[in-house]
């Protein structure tokens, strides 16, 4: 029960996140432009579009990934091992950069060129963190590694672990200097980027498995934290909504040099905790 | 069911065609986003497969006809269609007999006329919001005339 | 009987093109012209002043060198006679040229129509992963025609138009056609009448460096800025319509001087509101000045070298160390102010951007200096007396030099060409994206200022 709460709480967090963010941004004086519930407007207005009905591959590649998102959330809640997570999410990532590629479209194409070394270097990380925390804790499973930390306070082991992982959350987000260009928010020659082949209802679709991902990484940070896990997951929530904030003080950087900046402190910091561990 | 209607109306992806003119039109729209805190929802984007409304701006030749009539079919129904300025309802000052110029209402089927060189901030955002709210389905093949409004 | 067009002709025209070039003269401006069963092409050069021309009279249906062997900054005026006129000219810049060349490189195709491209063009971008090799524009999404519009139409009719033809520069075109209408007429301005038109057109070119500073913003992804400047430029409308509903200055202008009388009182109240904006300018141009990240995006890029600068107009040239100083061509009193040319000393995307605000700054000085001895008188000559006759007519417009010909017969308009800044300088788009990043790209061309009005009209 307690596990379907959870599940159903975490699709929602994310939404919730960014329509908070909204509401700050309509207290702020002549800052706000959209309603505050404008994410999910966008959605519904979305599930109204008609798509053209041409472009199978769209409509597979974005239930797919959409699919994967829920089992990888699933995984999260239940606590399984932290790598069968990262399984699962890289055959989300897989896919929607397919579906970029596959679109013929150059912005498709060129995206996915980008969405591909933002995987590797995501599971780069994630693989390195896994050996790490494998070695302060003997196990890979998120309940019993959020068990350890409220006990035995196992941040303390793993702050660059910890630190690295949040960098993977900015990558998704497409926050601060972490930001790849390929999220369709800000206007390029890329047109709508990674999300290029979808429109109408598989947009929405892929929209929905971008935040599970997003509410997927936040579960797995609250893991490392010494407090009860909603509390830890509250506190979390909170740091990932100040960066949306501080996002919009950070002036976007050329991709290959946000792809520098997360080989830098993702992998870079996964790498020194790892190192410490093992010679420490 | 007005509480879609109603929805469609406060997110509204605009695709701006500049076909050419003064670029006023364009201006004054950009403008309006800018200053304009009452309207919310509008966004810009650069693909028209993620658009719902079509700004046509500017007077139209054979060679922008092509490419104006290629973004509206990949354009996902319901779509609307606003013709922005002089230039774009009627040609201005530039129309002749036989001289290749087009209104936009001889290429595409049109929701919203916005007249005035150019016309004034709120009246662009108030028409688009008004065009989104009226959309029906079933008038998005081009030998189709205008919206009932 | 008709002609051929030989190769000892064209052996000629090139000889006569490629001797004015030894003499540093600039190419002002391409005229064609049907006579008889000829295309009568004319070739308007200049140098510090002085204007020649090379005449050729091409038959129908010739193909004759292109001018861009020696003034490669006529590309684009070639290509809109190629639209008008039956006449080709040889190049290696056609589109099937451009796929023979694209191997195993990327093709990669753009616009016409974008949220961050101020004109229509259509560009096609050979590239290397990122990088783009190889460059081909495609224009003519504009509505064409303009001058034929012109042709055959009477002065009021044929201002309306002009000043109707872009919202940036349509001011500066609607006065150039009135100078040279008062050339040929001999109508006198007065005083009064030509501070009031030196205000407006600053006016108009600190209201399209404006938008340009916005564009710019818009590519940067600076929302901040990008309201900050929107802000400015309510605040330009705002003193605007203190003299006129219309913040794009139309329907001021009359042969002789301008329509209305503006009140000292009324200007004085306009520049008050128009200085607010020098602080907001300079803070914002401070700003970018400082932030190390905006210096390394924007200085890597659009760069341009001094041999190619050097025949370009505008910001372009001057940001290449070139002192161009097209306000003193103009026949309004420039000469009676006090003002320093801004310029820089290597072209490229930042140092234009920084031109940009130190344009919109020097405009916002003119201005004021212009108010304050603004002299007593009328606002309107005399009419003039009706006359037949030509007159070439070089202005300053907001983002280069802009160049006017016009023929008059009693009232009539009999021809008019009209070349502004891009003409010329969208003729080296390739030399400005070549090894440019793709995604770079809006940003290099917001710094060239695209205008096309009068050009593909």
């Amino acid at each position: 029960m307690l596990k379907i709460i959870w599940f159903f709480a975490i699709i929602l967090s994310v939404p919730v996140l960014y329509i908070a963010y909204n509401l700050i941004m309509a207290i702020m004086p002549g800052q706000s432009k959209t309603y505050i519930l404008q994410p999910v407007f966008r959605l519904i207005k979305l599930f109204e579009k008609k798509d053209e009905g041409t472009n199978f591959f769209a409509y597979f590649f974005s239930v797919g990934s959409c699919l994967f998102s829920l089992i990888a959330l699933y995984m999260a809640v239940a606590g399984f091992n932290f790598l069968f997570v990262i399984s699962v999410l890289s055959m989300m990532d897989l896919l929607v950069i397919t579906g970029a590629f596959s679109s013929g479209e150059f912005s498709g194409k060129m995206s996915a060129k980008r969405g591909i070394s933002r995987f590797i270097i995501w599971l780069f990380t994630s693989i390195v963190s896994a050996a790490a925390i494998y070695k302060a804790t003997g196990t890979l499973k998120l309940n019993e590694i959020a068990y350890l930390s409220e006990n035995n306070g196992l941040i303390i082991s793993l702050p660059f672990t910890f630190i690295s992982l949040f960098i993977i959350l900015l990558m998704k987000g497409n926050l601060l200097y972490f930001n790849f260009g390929i999220s369709g928010e800000e206007l390029t020659i890329l047109g709508e980027a990674l999300y290029t082949p979808y429109s109408g209802w598989s947009l929405a679709v892929v929209q929905i498995a971008q935040w599970i991902e997003i509410g997927v990484w936040l579960k797995i940070l609250s893991s490392f934290l010494p407090l009860p896990n909603p509390v830890s997951f509250i506190i979390v929530s909170l740091l990932f909504l100040s960066s949306l904030f501080l996002d919009l003080f950070v002036s976007k950087v050329e991709w290959k040099k946000a792809a520098r900046f997360s080989w830098g402190w993702a992998g870079g910091m996964s790498i020194i905790n790892f190192i410490y561990l093992f010679y420490y | 069911m007005n509480w879609l209607n109603r929805i469609r109306m406060r997110s509204i992806s605009v695709f701006i065609v500049q076909a050419g003119g003064c670029r006023d039109c364009a201006l004054q729209f950009l403008m309006a986003l800018s200053e304009n805190n009452e309207i919310k929802g509008i966004t810009v984007t650069g693909n028209p497969k993620h658009a719902d409304c079509l700004l046509v701006c500017g007077c139209i030749n054979e060679k922008s006809k092509e490419k104006i009539t290629e973004i509206y079919e990949k354009m996902p129904a319901p779509k609307a269609v606003i013709a922005v300025g002089a230039c774009a309802c009627s040609g201005s000052l530039f129309r002749r007999e036989n001289s290749g110029l087009y209104t936009v209402e001889e290429i595409l089927p049109v929701n919203s006329w916005i007249r005035g060189c150019a016309p004034g901030t709120t009246e662009i955002l108030e028409a688009i919001v008004r065009a989104m709210e009226n959309v029906k389905e079933n008038h998005y093949r081009n030998d189709e005339g205008r919206n009932d409004l | 009987m008709s002609r051929t067009w030989s190769e000892k002709q064209s052996r000629t025209l090139m000889g006569k093109l490629y001797g004015y070039k030894s003499m540093d003269y600039k190419l002002l401006l391409i005229k064609a012209a049907y006579v008889e069963d000829f295309v009568r092409l004319k070739y308007i050069l200049e140098k510090d002043g002085f204007i020649e021309s090379v005449d050729a009279d091409i038959p129908e249906n010739s193909t004759i060198p292109s001018v861009t062997e020696v003034f490669p900054e006529g590309a684009q005026m070639q290509k809109e006679i190629t639209g008008l006129y039956p006449v080709k000219f040889t190049s290696p810049d056609t589109r099937v040229n451009f796929e023979q060349e694209q191997n195993d490189n990327l093709l990669v195709e753009w616009g016409p129509f974008h949220p961050l491209l101020q004109e229509p063009v259509f560009f096609s971008f050979l590239t290397k992963g990122d990088v783009i090799k190889k460059v081909y524009a495609e224009t003519g999404y504009n509505y064409s025609g303009v001058e034929a519009l012109c042709t055959g139409g009477k002065i009021p009719h044929v201002l309306d138009m002009l000043e109707r033809i872009s919202s940036v520069n349509g001011f500066s075109v609607g006065l150039a056609f009135l100078q040279a209408v008062e050339k040929i007429h001999d109508i006198i301005v007065p005083d009064k009448a030509n501070y009031l038109r030196l205000i407006l057109n600053e006016m108009s070119f600190l209201r399209a460096n404006l938008y340009s500073l916005s564009h710019i913003t818009k590519c940067l992804g600076l929302l901040s800025d990008n309201s900050a400047i929107f802000k400015l430029i309510s605040l330009f409308n705002e003193a605007t319509s203190l003299i006129t509903d219309d913040p794009q200055l139309k329907g001021i202008l009359t042969p002789g001087g301008i329509n209305r009388d503006i009140e000292n009182e009324t200007l004085l109240q306009l520049n008050v509101i128009l200085q607010e904006m020098v602080h907001g300018l300079s803070a914002i141009r401070q700003r970018w000045n400082d932030t190390q990240s905006i210096i390394e995006r924007m200085s890597g890029i659009g760069k341009i070298d001094k041999s190619i600068a050097r025949a370009m107009t505008g910001r372009a040239a001057r940001s290449a160390g070139f002192a161009e100083d097209i306000r003193k061509l103009s026949s309004l009193p420039y000469h009676v102010l006090s003002y320093k040319i801004p310029m820089a000393y290597e072209s490229n995307c930042f140092t234009r951007a920084m031109l940009m605000f130190d344009d919109s700054l020097l405009s916002l000085s003119l201005i004021d200096q212009a108010i304050e001895i603004l002299p007593k008188g009328d606002v309107k000559g005399f009419n003039g007396i009706m006359s037949k006759g030509e007159v070439l007519i070089r202005e300053p417009e907001a983002f280069g030099e802009l160049v006017v010909y016009v023929s008059l017969d009693e009232g009539i308009v009999t021809d008019i060409k009209i070349r502004n800044s891009s003409s010329i300088n969208f003729s080296f788009i390739s030399h400005f994206l070549k090894e440019a990043d793709l995604n770079e790209v809006p940003l290099v061309i917001s710094s060239l200022d695209l205008d096309f009005s009068g050009m593909e009209k």
